[in-house]
């Protein structure tokens, strides 16, 4: 059953095409990953799919549902959440505190106004929940801002998580990481849910190759290859566009 | 038509004496993104300056020229070792510089009142217009002499800005700035004292501008909110960070505050505000400001 | 069309003490905390008024009223991080709506109360709906400038007296209960019930999932909107009720003091109550209302000695700015923390 269907969107800036008529269907419980040279258009999409830029042309599906051209709060309340390439956090929040609002804004008693919400008991839970999954239960009450970056970045994929998604949009979650995060990271991303839909854009190839079962290579704006990572690798085309150049690229793949 | 003649320059004379106050406003908010709401404090501080200079040696042209200084060094100490040392500290320019500009605003009327009024007793003052500037001149209508002194130093000093701007390094660098201020950083350029500098060249400016006015307006306590409000219109008509909206944002604010004021009265204290809102509303980035990036 | 997702996951039942969960002891240790700071508080105010003289009383109630209106200006600064400069507006509003429906129309106190509440919180949503689209610098130059139409009206509308304002507003009736509010000890307590309903409401606001939504807004409204939370209504609501509460100061102020003039709505009155938030500590409960007792008690010590009052202010804002964010309230949580225990509520909010 098709989970997330994009059909033929393309994004202009000025002259510049950044996607050019792409097209992505996902299973449900597909795990995902799009990867492509820097200024392949991999952000741009992500953008579009998660409803921050309308794309120029084309429609995008969630589950037959059609989202294009809404706003980011509705694409997610339809079922779509994401997260960032940089860190975008509640400073100022616990980690509980954070989580739970995510958790919140799909609950019904997010509009209420007159009741304490340390009385809602299920939010918390599910937040907690959530960080038991992330592996950030030991710093649950601890501030956002005096975590470790590797937490940091599970924090970023546990607010889109506790949103409870049908389709999980993460946008280079390993960017910055050690090794030994990674290594988390991809612990993590693995025990995912069954059911909810994986697609990720990933520079670091231990992350993509470790948790994806399909790949889809983007370069200047277009697809060069889609499959699974045996095809992809194998793939001429790939090869001359990305893989390799991986090795003059590698730094600067870490880096961004 | 020569009471419109009248209005007009009258108009452009408001014009002219608010773009001098916000013309720095708007490049320090586009290169540091600090509102410096204390800008009508450096303009009280100009006309209260400019007041002791005329003072003390009975000449206009001599409190014109020093007069400004005495902005221009504060502003760049205020910059230099206040609010830069505070924004590398964790300060957000955006906010907390608002707000902390804005109390030093209190603290400047404070400190003047205290100074003029409660030691020396002085409420209303002026200062002397120059020989040869107090009389009318015969252009269709009589017309002061000294608004359109004050039209013409507008006029320049938007030439000279634009100048600086445009065609020195300097000014590039400040352009630069405004449009990308990573950038500027990138370019191993100095960019504390650049900052500075242009702060400082802001405040004098507002300095200038207080002068100017010392001797058509009178000098007295509220003086510096009464120009700061429209100045602040201005520089969001304009766009936040637009040379070229600055100067068409203060032709409107002046000419809808003068015309409005001659014509239709009843609208006068409305007309500037009710644009500024339809402005934020619709557009808020300003008639020249860029659109902001969304993601 | 918002959410036709599966809510089966939601083990809540709204107010079910049972779902209370152990896990948030720090949630019910601050509100204990809370509590006993309030219950503290109201000893104190309703045991002032026996001790000082008529003068301070009157002083007390200014107090209080101000801290309606501070409290409100800091559901927007200190809770969902928009500076507006344009809050005297909204209590000129509330004087004004009160000093016509009681003075002119001849209506009861109590309904015009009622009225200029009412009144003050529609027009203030609508100026959210406007204003909130924008934040920042853009935010505080908008609420400007709509609180200089409203002080230029005050200033163009005849009936109210103009730039002169009106006189002989009367105080509230309070014979059904045998005490005459003519009397500032009386009225001072009538404040005081005005105001700690209000902040009862407030505080249960501000604890509701509504108010840490916009807690969230503060901290990061990207985020929140990437979660699915439409910020935008809940930003004009809190505009909303943060212009009642100002209407609500104004409508106790114009019969505290008897008369109302366009003064009351100039932006040095916004800049003002602005200075009592940050003095006192925007981002905490109780922080403004520090600010306010701060303001009004200096502000009485400094005119005995010099006009140029807001000389110390402007000083003491810029410290604050620069210096101790926290402001007084922000000042008492780390002196009270290094007496009791370690983290806590204390640094709940920064």
């Amino acid at each position: 059953m098709t989970q997330l269907a994009v059909s033929n969107i393309s994004k202009s800036f000025g002259a510049l095409r950044v996607i050019d008529k792409f097209d992505l269907e996902l299973a449900v419980g597909e795990r995902h990953a799009v990867i492509g040279p820097n200024g392949a258009g991999k952000t741009t999409l992500f953008n579009m799919i998660s409803g921050w830029i309308p794309p120029d042309t084309g429609r995008i599906e969630v589950e037959g549902l059609d989202i294009t051209g809404r706003s980011p709060q509705s694409v997610t309340q339809a079922g779509l959440a994401r997260s960032f390439q940089k860190n975008t956090l509640f400073d100022g929040l616990t980690v509980a505190e954070s989580l739970r609002l995510a958790v919140q804004a799909h609950s019904p008693v997010r509009f209420n106004f007159m009741q304490p919400a340390r009385k809602f008991g299920g939010l918390q839970q599910r937040a907690h929940e959530i960080a038991r999954q992330m592996e950030l239960e030991s710093v649950f009450h601890r501030d956002v801002k005096t975590l470790s970056y590797g937490q940091k970045r599970q924090l970023e994929v546990g607010l889109a998580l506790a949103c409870s998604p049908k389709i999980l949009l993460l946008d280079e979650p390993a960017a910055g990481t050690s090794p030994a995060e990674r290594a988390t990271l991809v612990r993590l991303l693995t025990t995912l849910p069954d059911d909810v839909t994986l697609l990720l854009v990933e520079h670091d190839m231990d992350v993509v190759f470790g948790v994806c079962s399909r790949i889809t290579v983007l370069n200047y704006g277009r697809v060069v290859a889609s499959g699974t990572p045996d095809e992809v690798r194998r793939d001429p085309e790939v090869r001359a566009a990305y893989l390799g150049e991986s090795a003059g690229h590698a730094g600067e793949a870490g880096k961004s | 038509m020569t009471f419109f003649l009248f209005n007009l320059l009258n108009g452009l004379q408001l014009s002219m004496l608010i773009f001098l106050m916000a013309i720095g406003l708007t490049v320090i908010f586009g290169l540091m993104d600090i509102l410096n709401l204390a800008h009508g404090a450096f303009y009280m501080a100009g006309a209260y300056f400019g007041y002791v200079v005329f003072q003390g040696t009975g000449s206009f042209w001599i409190a014109l020229a020093v007069a400004p200084l005495l902005p221009l060094v504060l502003g760049f100490l205020l910059q230099y070792f206040v609010l830069q040392p505070l924004i590398d500290r964790g300060r957000s320019a955006h906010l907390d510089m608002a707000l902390l500009t804005f109390g030093l605003l209190f603290f400047t009327i404070g400190l003047i009142d205290l100074i003029f009024f409660e030691t020396l007793g002085l409420t209303f003052m002026s200062i002397d217009k120059p020989a040869g500037l107090g009389s009318y001149v015969d252009i269709g209508t009589f017309y002061p002499a000294y608004r359109l002194f004050i039209i013409a130093v507008g006029l320049i000093v938007a030439l000279i800005v634009w100048l600086i701007l445009e065609r020195t390094v300097v000014g590039a660098v400040v352009r630069a700035g405004v449009d990308d201020r990573e950038m500027v950083r990138a370019m191993g350029v100095n960019v504390y004292v650049v900052f500075a500098s242009v702060f400082a060249l802001g405040c004098g400016l507002a300095g200038l501008a207080g002068v100017i006015a010392g001797a058509e307006l009178s000098i007295n306590i509220s003086m510096g909110v009464q120009i700061l409000i429209p100045t602040l219109v201005v520089v969001v008509l304009g766009g936040l960070g637009s040379v070229k909206g600055c100067f068409f944002g203060s032709l409107i604010v002046g000419m809808t505050e003068t015309l409005s004021q001659a014509y239709v009265p009843a609208l006068a204290l409305f007309a500037t505000y009710l644009i500024l809102a339809a402005m934020l509303i619709f557009r808020p980035q300003g008639f020249f400001g860029r659109t902001p990036k969304s993601v | 069309m918002e959410n036709t997702k599966d809510e089966s996951w939601h083990p809540l039942v709204e107010g079910d003490e049972s779902r209370h969960d152990p896990l948030d002891e720090v949630a019910n240790a601050d509100h204990r905390k809370f509590l006993i700071t309030a219950l503290i508080g109201l000893v104190v105010l309703i045991a002032l008024p026996f001790m000082v003289g008529d003068y301070y009383v009157s002083l007390l109630s200014e107090i209080l009223i101000f801290g309606l209106l501070v409290s409100g200006v800091n559901l927007l600064l200190g809770y969902t991080g928009l500076v507006s400069l344009g809050h005297a507006s909204f209590m000129g509003l509330g004087a004004y709506a009160t000093a016509v429906i009681a003075a002119l129309l001849g209506y009861p106190v109590w309904i015009a109360m009622l009225a200029s509440i009412l009144i003050s919180l529609l027009i203030a949503y609508g100026v959210g709906l406007l204003s909130v689209r924008t934040k920042g610098v853009q935010f505080l130059l908008i609420t400007l400038a709509f609180g200089q139409m409203f002080h230029a009206i005050a200033e163009k509308t005849r009936v109210t007296g103009g730039d002169d304002g009106m006189t002989n507003i009367p105080r509230i009736d309070l014979g059904f209960i045998g005490l005459d509010a003519d009397h500032d000890r009386v009225f001072y307590f009538f404040v005081l019930f005005c105001f700690v309903v209000a902040m009862a409401i407030l505080r249960r606001i501000v604890e509701s999932p509504f108010g840490r939504v916009l807690v969230g807004i503060r901290e990061n409204e990207k985020r929140m909107l990437a979660m699915g939370y439409s910020t935008f209504p809940y930003k004009a609501l809190a505009f909303g009720i943060s212009g009642m509460l100002a209407g609500l100061a104004g409508s106790l102020w114009v019969q505290h003091s008897f008369f109302v003039n366009p003064h009351i709505m100039t932006w040095e009155m916004s800049g003002e109550a602005l200075l009592m938030v940050i003095i006192g500590g925007s981002q905490s409960f109780f922080g403004p209302l520090l600010g306010a007792a701060f303001y009004v008690l200096a502000k009485d010590l400094l005119s005995e000695i010099t006009e140029a009052y807001l000389m110390f202010f402007g000083l003491i804002f810029v410290l604050v700015v620069a210096f101790f964010h926290g402001g007084l309230a922000g000042f008492a949580g780390k002196v009270s923390e290094r007496f009791t225990r370690g983290k806590s509520g204390g640094e709940e909010r920064q």
